[in-house]
């Protein structure tokens, strides 16, 4: 699906860059 | 009849609006914070995701009466969640362990639309960058 559903040359508001980490096994199950 | 289906394929349902009543998956979508903001998912895809929200100082504003700082915060870090989310299988979960915004230009009111892509993917860190516009 390639709907251009905003103007491309909108303004750029802000930019973030992120870490995400995997949890996998028992620290997957939280509390 | 009950169908448990991946988190991408729910979520590409759920944007499509083709959901059927016995589909689920093992993350709860809607999210309960993008209720309460009522923010939308626009696009998905494996890694990539949009959300959008109706941001207005009348609901969102700072002492400045400009968009809070903390929304856009926000907003990126559910489109960068919903993207990671595709990856992730039954006995997994994740967790942000950073996140840091360039704040560029104010904003008043209208739509906003974060969009974020994988810049590097782990097995345990995966790194985005997400931009709002």
């Amino acid at each position: 699906m390639n709907v251009k559903f905003y103007d491309e040359n909108k303004k750029e508001i802000a930019y973030v860059t992120s870490v995400v980490m995997t949890l996998h096994g028992e620290k997957a199950k939280g509390r | 009849m009950k169908n448990n289906i991946s988190v991408l394929e729910y979520l590409k349902k759920m944007v499509d609006g083709k959901l059927n009543s016995g589909d689920f998956t093992f993350m709860n979508y809607p999210t309960n914070i993008s209720k309460t903001l009522n923010m939308q998912i626009e696009k998905i895809a494996l890694g990539e995701a949009t959300i959008s929200i109706n941001a207005d100082i009348d609901i969102h504003g700072n002492q400045q009466n400009t968009v809070h700082g903390g929304l856009m915060c926000e907003l990126a870090d559910q489109s960068i969640g919903t993207a990671h989310s595709t990856f992730i299988n039954e006995n997994e979960s994740f967790a942000s362990v950073d996140l840091k915004i360039n704040f560029f230009a104010p904003f008043w009111k209208g739509k906003l639309f974060a969009t974020s892509k994988i810049i590097r993917k782990g097995k345990t860190l995966t790194h985005y960058e997400c931009k709002i516009l």
